[in-house]
């Protein structure tokens, strides 16, 4: 045991190597902290500036993973109408990983269907001497062959942190890739990119599927006090609506798209929900209590909303999970399962990828193997496949999606996650 | 490595930080500042984004102060925001464990050795849980306790995932080694 601990730590600290000395950002860091204590949560800090560098520090293995139906697979809840259902998800007999050149890395990949998926990847790779690039090569046959890499925005300092690190598609022609500072926007599939044509100085969140998106943006530069901006397009990103202004001390965290129009935001705080493409806004009070540590949400109609709050951890460890689900368009929450024993939900933990997939349906995954799963309004959950911890789990439609294992694995499943088939793994390596 | 305060032992301290005293408040978390970059760092690959969050995280600790109760370990509680607040920044992208993969890339770094680079490898195979739990308790050296509350698991659930996690590892250790 000595001899693997030790080993444990003599990796760890090269992998730290990037950080090299860190004390001297100490008071700088608390004393901007604690300065924008008044300040709303969420806000982009301060320290960036002049400090070090991009430090992308790694072997990048990115795994391809699989999408059925129409939608895009970023957000959970999909229309009815947007599901294909198929028997048995098929899968391309061979992938080849794309062939960008030697020491790039992959960021980010995005896929809207079975065939066609985007790569974002960068050569700015430490010790990096020179300019970063970012570029993006496509698929339109399930990886079997690639584009020539188009370069996307650049070139940027290697100390900038705020270059492009997402990509993310609506549909096989627009899709956005975006980081920290910047975002871009193709309407052609990736062969050509321009500047997203909205003002913003830092970008939190681009989510949508189909030809509406959703933007959110803090339109400040770093250490000023504004309101997050949140627009929606509905022509895949070539025209934007108007700014809706976050009230003061409100930033966003997660935006979960449904429908034709619907948002349903989760900020540091509360939540917030939008069923006109933003024209008007209705605030919910969040019903965790002040001992929350995470909250997660879901819908699939804007109508049954969905919220699962984690405690922070008592004394002894434990934390408590409650479950909460409201029908009747916000005027009241209602108590669901916990985390207490029979209460419905399992052992604590923190829970990740909350979809709700129709009326009365819903899944999660945490860190352990499989997905819970309920079909009864959230009273009763059930644990199913995968046997694998998993990385990531979407769906494209009520009934099909797929999930991502730290393995690299594939798995599918087309009865809304009650059973899963691992279909693939699908590595992308950096060559 | 750190000075391990809670909340009993530093009473005074957390009182004087709840009733806005800044000086109290960076004696009993900026100690804690190195070890949450660290954390940060090697849950997003990034130095900007991790020293972002962590800022974001003492911000947070501020406005928390007074959920922390007595006798609590302040450590894995900052600690616990910390990762919060990371994992808050990875769900806001697609393929969060491309990020994490990334932090682990040790080829054209590692010294000569066979074992050490079948190391790095299982250890990059590891989820992101089990190398956070590994990260805690051998490189930042927080008991099995401290490890629990900053992931929100039991301690005896973060026994377990170590245990599993050194076992995947190196098969042959027993569970009594931890």
């Amino acid at each position: 045991m000595d001899e693997l601990r030790k080993e444990l730590r003599s990796l760890f600290e090269r992998q730290q190597a990037g950080l090299r000395e860190i004390r001297g950002s100490r008071e700088t860091l608390m004393s901007r902290a604690v300065a924008r204590k008044d300040e709303p949560l969420g806000g982009r800090p301060q320290v960036a500036a002049g400090i070090a560098a991009v430090l992308i520090a790694a072997l990048v293995i990115a795994t391809f993973a699989y999408v059925r139906g129409r939608g895009v697979f970023h957000e959970g809840p999909y229309s009815a109408e947007s599901s294909s259902r198929v028997a048995t998800p098929v899968v391309p007999a061979t992938v080849k990983p794309p062939s960008i050149p030697p020491r790039t890395w992959i960021l980010d990949v995005d896929l809207v269907d079975l065939s066609t998926g985007w790569v974002l990847f960068t050569n700015c790779v430490q010790p990096m001497t020179g300019s970063c690039h970012y570029s993006v090569e496509s698929t339109t046959d399930g990886g079997r062959s690639w584009s020539k890499p188009v370069q996307v925005g650049g070139p940027y300092d290697p100390s900038n942190g705020d270059a492009p690190r997402a990509i993310h598609f609506l549909n096989k022609s627009d899709g956005f890739v975006y980081g920290g500072a910047i975002a871009f926007v193709t309407h052609d599939g990736g062969r050509t990119w321009g500047r997203l044509n909205i003002a913003y100085v830092f970008v939190s969140f681009i989510a949508g599927r189909d030809s509406v998106a959703w933007a959110a943006t803090y339109p400040c530069a770093k250490g000023q006090l504004c309101s997050y901006e949140i627009r929606s397009t509905s022509d895949g990103g070539r025209t934007w609506s108007k700014p809706y202004n976050l009230p003061a001390g409100l930033s966003p965290v997660e935006g979960v798209p449904f429908g034709a129009s619907g948002l349903l935001l989760a900020t540091a705080t509360d939540l917030m929900i939008t069923l006109d493409t933003g024209a008007t806004w209705r605030d919910i009070r969040s019903t965790c209590t002040s001992a929350v540590f995470t909250e997660e949400i879901a819908t699939s109609d804007g109508r049954e909303l969905w919220l699962l709050c984690s405690d922070f951890p008592t004394d002894s460890g434990n934390v408590r999970k409650t479950l909460w689900v409201e029908e009747d368009a916000g005027a009241t929450w209602k108590q669901r399962a916990t985390s207490q024993p029979g209460g419905g939900l399992d052992e604590p933990g923190p829970a990740a990828d909350f979809i709700s997939l129709s009326a009365g349906s819903a899944l999660y995954h945490a860190a352990r193997p499989g997905v819970m799963v309920s079909h009864d309004d959230g009273v009763n959950w059930t644990t199913v496949g995968p046997p694998a911890t998993l990385a990531a789990v979407r769906f494209c439609s009520a009934s099909d999606g797929w999930a991502l294992d730290n393995q690299n694995y594939v798995w599918a499943t087309v009865d809304g996650g009650d059973h899963w088939t691992r279909t693939a793994s699908l590595q992308i390596t950096s060559t | 490595m750190v000075h391990v305060v809670n909340a009993e032992a530093g009473r005074s301290l957390h009182e004087r930080a709840v009733a806005g005293d800044e000086d109290a408040f960076e004696a009993l978390v900026g100690p804690l500042v190195e070890p949450a970059i660290r954390l940060a760092y090697s849950m997003l690959g990034d130095r900007t984004e991790a020293e972002d969050a962590v800022q974001e995280a003492v911000t947070r600790a501020w406005r928390k102060l007074g959920q922390l109760r007595a006798g609590m370990p302040v450590r894995p509680w900052f600690l616990a925001i910390a990762v919060n607040q990371c994992r808050n920044i990875r769900r806001t992208r697609w393929f969060r464990f491309v990020r994490t993969s990334d932090t682990f890339r040790f080829d054209g770094d590692v010294e000569p050795g066979v074992e050490r680079i079948d190391l790095a490898r299982a250890l990059a195979r590891l989820s992101d849980s089990d190398r956070q739990a590994l990260f805690l308790h051998f490189y930042l050296d927080l008991p099995i306790e401290e490890v629990g509350v900053a992931l929100g698991i039991s301690a005896a659930a973060a026994k377990g995932r170590i245990y599993r996690a050194c076992h995947r590892l190196r098969p042959d250790l027993a569970e009594e080694d931890l």
